[in-house]
């Protein structure tokens, strides 16, 4: 199959042991979020919802394939991918202009503290009634919540009622329409 | 990213420069599980084409399992194999009600049957079952399909029959389910037929069956939309899970319906009604004994030699069956007879005989999920040339055409009026029973498994299934 030798029984037997060691490595991570690798759960409400991951990622990753043909097309003239290894780390011109800000940055501190001195004030007073407002808001919350609890079991009652009381009506609908219109042929 | 061009870029890339795997390997955790496929196609073309660097896939899989993790790993490896042809697909369905018998399992039970083929099929439940009665239930051919079982905790210390998924109501309690998401990372497609939302699925691929979404979307867990593909039953159940999950379910596949008779012919003075004996009452034959009985009683000469036979299953005991007997018991003089759990055989056979066919379930009904969301015994009976006059509502909407291969009915007075002009004018019945019959051919078996073997071909391509 390929050139250097690699015969489909080489390739399966790679395949195999590498699914293997990941297999079990999954059946020793102690929550599903481990195995997916990030969160699963969402506390976002249903509302916001309007695309699915299947369908955000099918309309992200369907647009790969374009990309690709186009610039196949174009003769390769563009490739995406870089001649040359991008470097990780910062070079020595880099090295010495980050040092020289993080010092400017460092004699200025004190008398940036200073002028933002009122407006930390106002920063905290704001982050205060902030804090007030959320727990007036929370309990108003939790008073709807129960609110909306009782009046949907009384609603459940409520329909349950309707819907005998209905029944009883399309019985008695029913009786009258037929037998009291209809001759009777016995 | 196409297999071609991907191996054009191996071809001038490598081996000579090891760039374009730095590259790659640097971009894998940016890419999450949608990258699987991508990785899993270079993964195969390193494999294929140039790269015989036995310790690549190793150094490509570490990477993955870094950066997107086990799952997208596991995933890779699996469409690789796939992608080289060193395996056939590893199918599972699962469904948690294995164990009973019903309208969905048989569903998913049809499905594992027209895969069967296409590759390896494993039944997932969690409670004991064999696939033997499932084959003997629903008259199926399950020989090369394998059964697992995977115990939940949760349920085996609260023991009984069914497990419930109702009992995990807040992310408070640890999902039970993802006992079922772990199993699902050993196959190429995990199908979930069992309507549980809870379960997470794994599987590079996966398709969630939807009979009908019974509740909102809960605040518990909730994972549909993480499905590859969400199939509906009815157009019914479609506008309801927009409606209560909030997104667009992506297939439409009917059930499969296998009662088909010959030509209808020879039909009795009959009115069937075939459901099963639901305890609380769901499928109304107290209703329908009622408004028979209304029938007989004002249009006695019309309705003379006619009989009235409920057909249905019922498990254990149930009040609602009893309610039943009790009524037919204070009313002996009323032509109706009660067959409680028959075969399938003689239920076809009383298809066969039957004229008419009532089926009630909806009318009343102010839940959308007790109105019947597609009526897999209405197209049974127009499979056998009975006239169906069922309720206006729910998935009977699209079997039914009035006025063409049946009636559809919106009230009491409404369903007996039809019924007697039936009754008193027999010629109106053979083209209405013919109609129905041709009609009832489109939910067949052999439909349902080309639509089920078009979807999995779609979820796999381009991995050639088998023929």
């Amino acid at each position: 199959m390929s050139e250097k030798g690699l015969n489909r029984t080489d390739i399966n037997g790679i395949l195999r042991e590498l699914r293997s060691e990941f297999a079990s490595q999954a059946e020793r991570a102690g929550t599903i979020e481990a195995i997916a690798g990030g969160p699963v759960d969402r506390d976002l409400p249903p509302d916001y919802w309007r695309f699915s991951d299947t369908d955000l990622e099918n309309e992200l990753w369907s647009r790969i394939p374009g990309l690709d043909r186009a610039m196949l097309d174009l003769g390769q003239a563009i490739d995406i991918l870089p001649s040359v290894p991008l470097p990780a780390r910062p070079g020595l011109a880099g090295k010495i202009k980050g040092r020289f800000k993080n010092l400017v940055l460092r004699l200025a501190m004190p008398l940036v503290r200073v002028s933002l001195e009122k407006q930390d004030r106002l920063n905290r007073i704001a982050l205060e009634r902030q804090d007030r407002l959320n727990g007036q808001f929370k309990h108003l919350q939790f008073i709807q919540f129960l609110t909306v609890k009782q009046l949907r079991q009384r609603l459940l009652v409520l329909e349950i009622e309707n819907r005998e009381l209905r029944g009883r009506l399309a019985e008695l609908e029913t009786e009258n329409a037929i037998c009291g219109e209809a001759p009777n042929h016995e | 990213m196409s297999e071609q061009s991907l191996a054009e870029r191996l071809a001038r890339h490598a081996p000579a420069d090891k760039a374009w795997e730095e590259t790659f390997l640097n971009q894998i955790d940016k890419k999450r599980q949608a990258g699987a496929e991508e990785y899993a196609e270079a993964m195969a073309a390193c494999l294929k084409y140039k790269m015989a660097d036995s310790a690549l896939p190793g150094r490509i899989g570490k990477a993955i399992a870094q950066g997107a993790g086990l799952r997208t790993a596991v995933n890779t490896i699996d469409r690789c194999q796939l992608l080289l042809g060193l395996r056939k697909p590893r199918i599972a369905v699962y469904d948690h009600t294995w164990q009973f018998i019903g309208g969905a399992q048989k569903y998913g039970a049809t499905l594992a049957e027209a895969l069967q083929e296409t590759g390896e099929i494993t039944l997932v439940g969690n409670r004991p079952f064999s696939s033997e009665h499932l084959a003997s239930w629903y008259h199926l051919s399950l020989g090369s399909c394998a059964t697992r079982v995977i115990p939940l905790p949760f349920y085996e210390e609260k023991g009984g029959d069914y497990i419930d998924p109702a009992d995990i109501t807040s992310r408070a309690v640890a999902n039970p389910f993802h006992a079922v998401s772990r199993a699902s990372l050993d196959y190429d497609l995990f199908i979930n037929n069992s309507m549980l939302e809870m379960v997470l699925p794994l599987a590079h691929r996966s398709a969630f069956i939807t009979h009908f979404p019974g509740e909102w979307r809960p605040l518990s867990y909730f994972y549909v939309d993480r499905y590859t593909r969400v199939v509906y039953n009815s157009r019914y159940t479609a506008d309801w899970i927009e409606k209560r999950w909030g997104f667009k379910p992506h297939t439409h596949i009917y059930p499969p319906i296998d009662m088909a008779g010959p030509r209808p012919e020879n039909k009795e003075p009959i009115i069937l009604s075939a459901a099963r004996f639901d305890p609380g009452g769901n499928k109304q034959q107290l209703d329908m004994i009622r408004a028979f009985q209304l029938l007989v009683r004002c249009r006695p000469k019309s309705s003379r030699g006619w009989r009235f036979i409920l057909a249905g299953g019922s498990h254990g005991d149930n009040p609602y069956l009893r309610q039943v007997q009790l009524y037919l018991a204070a009313h002996p003089g009323l032509p109706v007879e009660l067959r409680t759990n028959i075969t399938a055989s003689e239920l076809q056979e009383l298809y066969r005989r039957a004229s008419l066919f009532w089926h009630f379930c909806g009318l009343g009904q102010s839940n959308p999920a007790l109105v019947e969301h597609f009526g897999m015994t209405v197209a049974e009976a127009m499979q056998c040339g009975c006239v169906p006059l069922v309720f206006d509502g729910g998935g009977m909407r699209e079997i039914v055409r009035s006025g063409e291969n049946g009636y559809l009915f919106s009230s009491l007075t409404e369903l007996i009026e039809t019924t007697i002009r039936l009754l008193d004018k027999p010629a109106l019945r053979p083209n209405l029973a013919e109609a129905a019959w041709k009609a009832g051919r489109s939910f067949s078996k052999e439909v349902f498994a080309g639509r089920v073997k078009d979807l999995v071909q779609e979820l796999l391509a381009p991995v050639p299934l088998t023929p």
